[in-house]
């Protein structure tokens, strides 16, 4: 069985992709996941993966920092490469239109089709949903929507980025790049695997209800029947000229009956309205979140995760852009990327995760035992 | 009219679960996240031709074949 984790910090694609490959060592990948910076051309690197491993069924986008066992990277590319030996069997699909939900759930279909399984009938655990997308696209909760209500196997994944540019990011589906778009792969891998979600973050009592929305823009104009940035401001407890400032300690979540935040992450001030990089919806009741210390949080998760499943032979971390930015800020990244120190590791700072819903300042990982 | 949101929402949970328990919390959160929070909604709930329509649109699209 081979599960294989590979980097490259070579500029040049060509040289890049070829020194991926000597890193298989004779493998013969089934199939290959892999996270570039948007340093590399995308129809460049696109030709360097074709050239090099030529029809392997590939997946794949760009982002705002890589990540490999021990290490945090910039302008590098990450792969995993999964042997026939770990695969039955694996499906991909497009969704090029990421605001069409027909388009996204005939996505699912083809997926579904491939494996010879109606989308609602396949077992959530065999099958590993993966998708990644455009990062700019304002339209990833209409496809995990779709995801979501096509099928119970749950899709783990993450938003593309540009290192920050926001200017343009790309997924790319078997060595093709994209823009506007979603891919997805179907796995079904012959050993087991787990799902983890892990935020740094404490629940609040203070609940602020989203009176007012433009959920097409992610705008809240008012929380609690008052202009947002007031009402925001007075539950956090600061003026409203200090709020901005308090958007990455003191973010908000949409927390489930048994306590779990799918946090929600105020993005800027719009006059009195405040944007976030995800949706809310008219109705939604959030809860003021405070943060706590992201490498000691996620270390505990991590290493309690693998206990429970009694060892993690790899790992993918998709991993949020904000909580990067926290990272460096706090000269934490070494601490962070040791955290995966003994576990083959690939992932990406993203702009946003993609677990049940389109979701912020998590780090959501597949851990294969 | 009031109460229909609550009966989608019991439906769709039924449909989706009946041949696997273990995906519920999954497909609770999924509703939760998509302003539909199961726990919310009640038989005196009055009725929102919108949620109704996602509702029955997610009923419509588990159950294709």
């Amino acid at each position: 069985m081979a599960l294989v984790t590979l980097h490259s910090t070579q500029n040049d694609p060509g040289k890049a992709m070829q020194e991926l490959r000597d890193g298989l060592r004779g493998l013969s990948p089934r199939f290959l996941l892999f996270f570039a910076s948007s340093a590399f051309a995308p129809d460049a690197l696109g030709a360097a993966l074709r050239a090099t491993f030529g029809a392997v069924p590939s997946i794949g986008c760009t982002t705002a920092g890589e990540l490999v066992s021990g290490r945090m990277l910039k302008g590098a590319i990450v792969m995993l490469a999964m042997d026939e030996a770990e695969l039955h069997s694996v499906a991909i699909a497009t969704i090029d239109d990421m605001h069409d939900r027909e388009r996204a759930i005939a996505a699912v279909d083809r997926l579904a089709s491939a494996v010879g399984i109606p989308a609602g009938d396949l077992d959530p655990g065999s099958y590993l949903g993966l998708v990644l997308q455009d990062g700019l696209s304002v339209a990833e909760e209409a496809v995990m929507e779709a995801l979501g209500t096509a099928t119970n196997v749950p899709f783990i994944g993450g938003s593309a980025g540009d290192d920050v540019k926001f200017r343009a990011t790309h997924v790319f589906v078997n060595s093709e790049p994209r823009t506007g778009a979603a891919v997805l792969a179907l796995l079904k891998p012959k050993r087991p695997f787990h799902l983890l979600k892990t935020q740094s973050f404490d629940v609040l009592p203070e609940t602020l209800v989203v009176t007012d929305v433009d959920e097409a823009t992610r705008t809240v104009k008012a929380f609690n029947g008052k202009p947002a940035t007031q009402e925001y401001a007075r539950v956090i407890g600061v003026p409203v000229e200090k709020l901005e400032s308090r958007f990455q300690s003191n973010p908000v979540g949409l927390v489930l009956a048994n306590g779990e935040p799918f946090v929600r992450s105020p993005q800027q001030i719009k006059g009195t309205d405040v944007v976030f990089y995800c949706q809310v919806k008219q109705g939604m009741s959030l809860q003021l979140l405070q943060a706590r210390n992201i490498v000691e949080d996620t270390r505990r998760d991590f290493a309690a995760k693998v206990r429970e499943i009694g060892g993690c032979r790899a790992a993918i971390n998709f991993h949020c852009i904000l909580r990067t930015l926290e990272l460096e800020q706090k000269n934490q990244c070494d601490a962070y990327a040791k955290i995966f120190a003994e576990v083959p590791t690939v992932g990406f700072s993203t702009y946003g995760e993609s677990y049940i819903g389109h979701i912020n300042q998590t780090s959501t990982m597949v851990l294969f035992e | 009219m009031a109460g229909r949101i609550k009966l989608l929402i019991d439906e769709l949970v039924r449909l989706r679960t009946r041949r696997n328990p273990k995906v519920e919390p999954f497909v609770r959160a999924h509703l939760v996240l998509n302003g539909l929070d199961p726990d919310a909604y009640h038989l005196a709930s009055e009725d929102d031709p919108e949620k109704i329509r996602l509702l029955e649109n997610m009923i419509r699209d588990f159950q294709r074949r």
